[in-house]
């Protein structure tokens, strides 16, 4: 809420609505605060003195036990340290109803300095938690040093998960999966003792829907097969050292939304994509500069050309422009596939050179609409010799966001290519924000004007 | 009347009509409407919501009966509309919520209460937490004219026992 209706708030009632309403709706409301707000509230009168015990939901951060210097001794003499002041809590809090179950369970243990934190301790309260039927579970290893906190088994077989986030975890080698109610897996930084773990155990969970990958390990393939899963995200940290010929395979018929970031993996399959509808690609099947596209690989051109297909139904496109440079090697040995449904496409630039994109927009017969973003820091990227252009038959909306190329001729040369092959362009909107103290402002402007617009009701605008 | 409008009158004998769609954002009327207890020529009495407050809970959901038929029918909306179209719903609800009094809020919990209507009684738990979350005991017994009733010592023993959550 505003400050407004703070104020608003402020006296404008002698009665006390909030301590008469029944205790459900105290409950409903202090479920929706962090376990710092709700201990507090114990504070407030006797009503409230004890009503924090009974919220069935922990949500701690290692800032919520940062003391000021100066009271620390006073306020708490035994636990000198954040680390002291959460294990002694999170352990006292366990101990209240333990036989109720328990919402959710967020804790982002507080590093310890030296001192190692007591993991079997950590393990414990774990086992607690899946005990009392948790249905949210959240832990992030604070510690940027360690990885070494094994996840209990008993997780794997936890029936009242709804929801799991683990960041900076080891799971421990289990023998069996079965979580039947698991619907949203989060996994960053996890490690797994061997690929077929993780392969089993989203295999384990029958009405998964959303799954996201992030930076985890593999050592030679991710297998993704899920009946129920509706969103996929695998997002690698692209500075790492390639593992090569790392294989990712998803098999996932239900499958909406998939997201890959992510430099290493040399091979994608994707078996049934009927349902895929919209993408976010930034993947270059580990080429690289150095190692560009070779045609006399055919392994390779057979796995991208069968990546493509699979991805080619989709209405939606987020896409790279390193990912495009791979696709325009590949597309001087093999046609493009047609993007029959693409409407909606969003290429996001790390380089300068935006000639791969025509051969692309040429496979796209029905897009209406393309985004282009620029980064902040923009690489050369590959010589293409530009060839002859065909026209953009359908697009209606192209919008340059944040135009940082810093080459203004190049910016009109691009803007030139959508007027002049565009039949039907309603709109080209153009975010000059980065030339507009410089010269080149004037002169790009002054370009624009003089460009032929083929299609006669289009629109420039510049902002 | 057409057939698909409901009658509903509330404890101080005030009627309103209300599209069957809207009505069944309330779990209660919905079930009263699948047992076909509603006759459609009698007003359904509601003794525990005042008139002033049944117009609100109304409000609340001609408002979201148009956001509930669009999610059938968003497949082809673009990401951006979907997320303006949800700025517009987040920022009526502010507006909602920020045009009554306290007492009218409450009020309004309890109907929605009593009503079942999950998403009003989110929405209003939502905003009164927001009115506790980061401030001291002092300032959220000024805003709800909680009365502290501990003897100092009292105080000071509670905060002792949690001392963190209090720094």
């Amino acid at each position: 809420m505003d400050e407004a209706g703070e104020k608003r708030v402020c006296g404008s009632s002698e009665v006390d609505w909030l301590s008469n309403l029944p205790e459900s709706l105290i409950f409903k409301v202090l479920l929706k605060l962090g376990t710092k707000d709700v201990v507090r509230c114990s504070a407030l009168s006797s009503r409230w003195r004890n009503l924090w015990k009974y919220i069935p939901k922990l949500d701690l951060e290692g800032d919520d036990f940062h003391v000021p210097i100066e009271i620390q001794r006073l306020a708490d003499p035994d636990c000198p340290s954040k680390y002291d002041r959460c294990v002694s809590f999170v352990d006292r809090f366990l101990g209240f109803n333990s036989d109720s179950c328990l919402e959710s369970f967020r804790l982002v243990c507080p590093g310890d300095g030296d001192r190692e934190a007591d993991y079997a301790l950590i393990r414990r309260w774990m086992d607690i938690v899946i005990k009392r039927k948790v249905k949210h579970l959240e832990y992030f290893e604070d510690s940027w040093e360690s990885d070494e906190f094994q996840i209990p088994p008993t997780i794997y077989t936890c029936e009242s998960l709804v929801y799991l986030k683990l960041c900076r975890v080891t799971m421990s080698t289990p023998g069996f999966f079965s979580l039947p109610s698991l619907k949203v897996m989060y996994l960053n930084r996890v490690t797994f003792p061997d690929d077929l773990d993780i392969e089993r155990l989203i295999s384990g969970c029958p009405v998964l829907e959303n799954l996201d990958i992030e930076m985890c390990f593999f050592i030679q393939v991710l297998r993704v097969c899920s009946q129920s899963l509706l969103t996929f995200t695998l997002d690698m940290d692209n500075d790492w050292d390639l593992v090569e010929n790392l294989l990712v395979v998803i098999d996932a018929p239900r499958l909406e939304y998939l997201k890959l970031n992510d430099y290493q993996t040399a091979s994608f399959i994707i078996k049934n994509p009927d349902s895929l509808a919209k993408v976010d690609i930034d993947v270059v099947f580990s080429l690289s500069d150095e190692r560009r596209f070779d045609p006399g690989d055919l392994l390779k051109r057979n796995m991208i050309c069968n990546f493509l297909g699979s991805i080619s139904c989709v209405k939606d496109m987020t896409i790279s422009s390193t990912t495009l440079e791979v696709i325009y090697d590949y597309s001087r040995c093999e046609p493009l596939p047609l993007f029959r449904n693409l409407s909606s496409l969003r290429v996001e630039f790390t380089h300068y050179s935006w000639e791969m994109l025509p051969i692309f927009l040429e496979s796209c017969p029905n897009l209406k609409s393309l985004v282009l973003v620029y980064n902040h820091y923009l690489k050369k990227g590959i010589d293409i010799s530009p060839g002859p252009r065909c026209f953009l038959a359908s697009l209606e909306h192209v919008n340059i966001e944040r135009a940082w190329n810093r080459e203004a001729i190049e910016m009109v040369k691009l803007v030139s290519y959508f007027l002049e092959n565009s039949t039907i362009l309603k709109k080209l909107t153009l975010c000059l924000a980065e030339f507009r103290k410089k010269e080149e402002y004037i002169v790009i402007l002054k370009e624009l004007l003089t460009i032929p617009r083929l299609s006669t009701s289009c629109q420039v605008v510049v902002l | 009347m057409s057939s698909n409008m409901i009658m509903l009158k509330s404890s101080d004998g005030a009627s309103f009509e209300i599209e069957e769609a809207a009505a069944r954002k309330s779990k209660i009327i919905a079930n009263m409407i699948e047992v076909e207890c509603v006759d459609e020529d009698k007003a359904i009495p509601l003794q525990n919501v005042t008139g002033n407050i049944l117009a609100l809970v109304i409000e609340y959901c001609n408002k979201h009966i148009v956001d509930d038929d669009d999610d059938v029918a968003t497949e082809e909306a673009s990401e951006e509309e979907e997320e303006a179209k949800k700025k517009k719903v987040d920022d009526w609800e502010a507006e909602f919520m920020n045009s009554m009094s306290l007492e009218t809020m409450f009020e309004l919990l309890l109907a929605a209460n009593y009503l079942n209507i999950k998403s009003l009684i989110d929405l209003v738990c939502q905003t009164i937490a927001n009115n506790i979350k980061d401030k001291t005991p002092e300032e959220v017994r000024k805003i709800f004219s909680i009365e502290n009733d501990f003897t100092p010592e009292e105080e000071e023993e509670i905060r002792k026992e949690n001392a963190w959550a209090f720094g």
